[in-house]
């Protein structure tokens, strides 16, 4: 039987080269994250403090942005191939947002990773979320932008698809998954209008110098206008798998064909005006903004929500259809011997744990107890670090024999993989969750402080360390593990019928939806809309406040104490006139100050 | 009594992990501070018991699983 490569076979290799950047960069990204587990939690350092933050810096971008959105990509495209069953227009095209993406992906690495050879004169510490006045080297902007833009060429590529079977087929609905692409796309248009912005208007200027400042609390609300939406970019990618993968690999169908389709406009609606909630502690935005992008984030839960209720019923009719019973042993006719659906059933689980620790993070007065802790990336790392990463592994075990003609190497190495996940994770996001209770700081290579010890209600800090450490080693297996499984499945010899690739016809089909989900004209001007009103008061305060550019310089700044000394001997002289001065033991003092401060 | 499959077994195995872990900080908000080594044992009797069920489920199939194997 024809599998995915055998009718597409260009668009097969495209998806295939997706995939291999993402879990080159997935491969870089986890082994940072264990040397930094590792180093936080002093159970092993084997680099210098001073390195942890380039380290970091790589973590996130190579994994939120490189994995991530180049497994989006390669999904997106299969996809959209698949279900408008047609070849992509011009494959041409599609190799060029390829090869755009892979260019800005790489000079962003090189610029991050310059970071630890002192001989280069480059470095991008600036952490994933690039706040100014941190100053990264102009090629990590440059990089960054050009990734930006092969995602937008990549989303004109499957709009010019969709454009070709709209005229072929003017009364048809849109097939589901190319509709969840579509939508995806046009909130990341959206979205990405704000990063687009801050990148090319004023960060990458500054960093070439051809400005001298630029306004931190502009470029970082640019930042979060984009930076909450890019959760988003993350998710669709798995919630398409969760809607129209997962119930057929549990024995059934999607339950609601118009409810998935509800739940992604919803995101294109809701995603973009509740960037602020990020900047709940920064001042300079009046409460009264964040108190909207609040009440906006909250209505957000609603489309999760809608979601778990789908995907539950989808997998619970799958295990119905096995011969599962009653009002829970139906749970044990799953087929957990199936990575892909293990992986991804476990990632659901872990997304609800996220989702409940999200909105501690969405309100505005219990952020506070939170904010800038080890809480927040307990929180992220069950939800893209589990809920996308997971199952992206877990698809890829249903996806790769398609793109490939080749069965998995190993079902149960893949199943073992998908479980130690889950426990590494478990370890880490809730020992992550707890200690940020505690007040224990993110973003620090040194969490220790001297006379000070965090007060804990349950267990101690060593524990929590411990269970750091320890889940951070088994996240790190599973990745080998898993890249160990790809890199055997690419190695195996084409096989006929590699794995049954159907998708059947949802329980309540598209024919039940309302027309008007499928303009997508519509929902896109609301969306525009909703965003106007929730940023352009907070922009113009902004703007208004520091200016367009602001008047903060590059950190770090050179500082000279010669105008603190002379404002000391200034004083001095006027405190006791006539008493001389030692003008060479204050030059010995300005020195060694000089030296300290370097 | 029912036979349980290798992989639902893992799996289990993999859900006493949260439940030990975060037993502890539910006993904590009813002021019951429970030692490292309580979780220790909780996670061991949750394992014990999962592989009694399954072992046992290996020896003592129900008839019809029994019959179809």
């Amino acid at each position: 039987m024809a599998t995915f490569v055998d009718r597409f076979p260009e668009e097969a290799k495209v998806v295939q080269a997706s995939f291999a950047v993402a879990f080159i960069a997935l491969g870089i990204g986890a082994l940072f994250g264990v040397v930094q587990a590792l180093h936080r939690t002093d159970f092993l350092r084997i680099i210098d403090s001073v390195d942890y933050y380039t380290l970091l810096t790589a973590h996130g971008v190579l994994l939120a942005l490189v994995f991530t959105i180049f497994f989006l990509v390669g999904l997106f495209t299969w996809a959209v191939a698949r279900s408008f069953d047609r070849p992509l227009p011009d494959i041409r095209l599609t190799w060029a947002w390829f090869g755009l993406m892979t260019t800005g992906a790489t000079l962003a690495a090189v610029a991050i990773l310059a970071g630890l050879f002192p001989e280069i004169p480059m470095s991008a510490d600036v952490l994933y979320t690039f706040y100014a006045p941190l100053q990264a080297h102009p090629i990590f902007y440059i990089g960054l932008a050009m990734f930006i833009i092969g995602t937008w060429m990549a989303g004109a590529d499957w709009f010019l698809a969709y454009r070709e079977w709209r005229g072929e087929n003017p009364d048809d609905r849109i097939p589901l998954q190319a509709f969840m692409v579509l939508t995806t796309m046009i909130m990341w248009f959206v979205s990405t209008i704000g990063v687009a912005v801050s990148v090319v208007f004023f960060l990458i200027p500054w960093s070439l110098g051809l400005i001298e400042t630029v306004n931190p609390l502009l470029t970082r609300t640019l930042f979060w206008y984009f930076g909450h939406p890019v959760v988003y970019f993350w998710l669709m990618p798995a919630y398409l798998l969760w809607y129209t993968v997962l119930p057929k690999l549990a024995g059934g169908r999607l339950f609601s064909d118009p409810l998935a389709r509800v739940v992604f406009v919803l995101f294109v609606l809701l995603s973009t005006p509740v960037g602020i909630h990020h900047q709940y502690l920064d001042p300079g935005i009046a409460e009264g903004f964040k108190f909207i992008a609040m009440t906006n984030t909250m209505f957000l839960l609603l489309p999760s929500l809608l979601t778990a209720f789908t995907v539950v019923a989808s997998v619970e009719h799958g295990a119905r259809q096995r011969g599962g019973e009653g009002y829970l042993r139906w749970l044990g006719a799953l087929p957990w011997r199936d990575p892909a659906f293990t992986g991804m059933a476990l990632a659901g689980l872990m997304f609800a744990a996220g989702g409940f620790s999200g909105m501690i993070n969405a309100g505005m007065n219990i952020n506070y107890l939170i904010h800038n802790t080890l809480w927040v990336p307990g929180h992220f790392h069950m939800t893209v670090g589990t809920a996308v990463a997971l199952t992206m592994m877990a698809g890829t075990y249903w996806l790769l024999p398609q793109l490939t003609g080749k069965t998995v190497y190993s079902r149960p190495i893949g199943l073992l993989q998908v479980v130690l996940w889950f426990v590494g994770m478990v370890f880490m996001s809730n020992a992550m969750h707890r200690g940020g209770l505690l007040g224990i700081p993110r973003r620090t290579a040194e969490p220790q402080y001297q006379n000070f010890d965090f007060a804990t209600a349950v267990g101690s800090v060593g524990e929590i360390q411990a269970q750091i450490a320890l889940g951070g080693v088994l996240l790190f297996l599973s990745v080998v593990i898993f890249l160990f499984n790809v890199a055997a499945t690419w190695a195996q010899d084409r096989v006929d019928t590699p794995v049954d690739d159907r998708i059947p016809e949802p329980l309540s089909s598209s024919s039940g939806a309302p027309l008007v989900l499928d303009n997508l004209a519509l929902w896109t001007a609301i969306a525009v809309v909703l965003v106007v009103l929730a940023y352009t008061l907070p922009l113009a305060s902004i703007v208004t406040d520091g200016g367009l550019l602001g008047n903060s310089p590059a950190f770090p700044v050179s500082i000279s104490v010669q105008p603190v000394v002379d404002a000391a001997l200034s004083t001095l002289e006027s405190a006791a006139p006539g008493v001389p001065i030692d003008v060479h033991s204050t030059d010995a003092a300005v020195d060694r100050l000089t030296e300290v401060i370097r | 009594m029912r036979r349980m499959s290798p992989a639902l077994f893992l799996v289990l195995v993999a859900f006493t992990v949260p439940v030990a872990v975060e037993l502890r900080t539910v006993a904590g908000f009813f002021g019951v501070d429970l030692p490292f080594v309580a979780v220790v044992i909780v996670e061991l009797l949750l394992l014990a018991a999962i592989t009694a069920v399954y072992v046992l489920g290996r020896i003592y199939p129900d008839d019809d699983e029994a019959s179809t194997t």
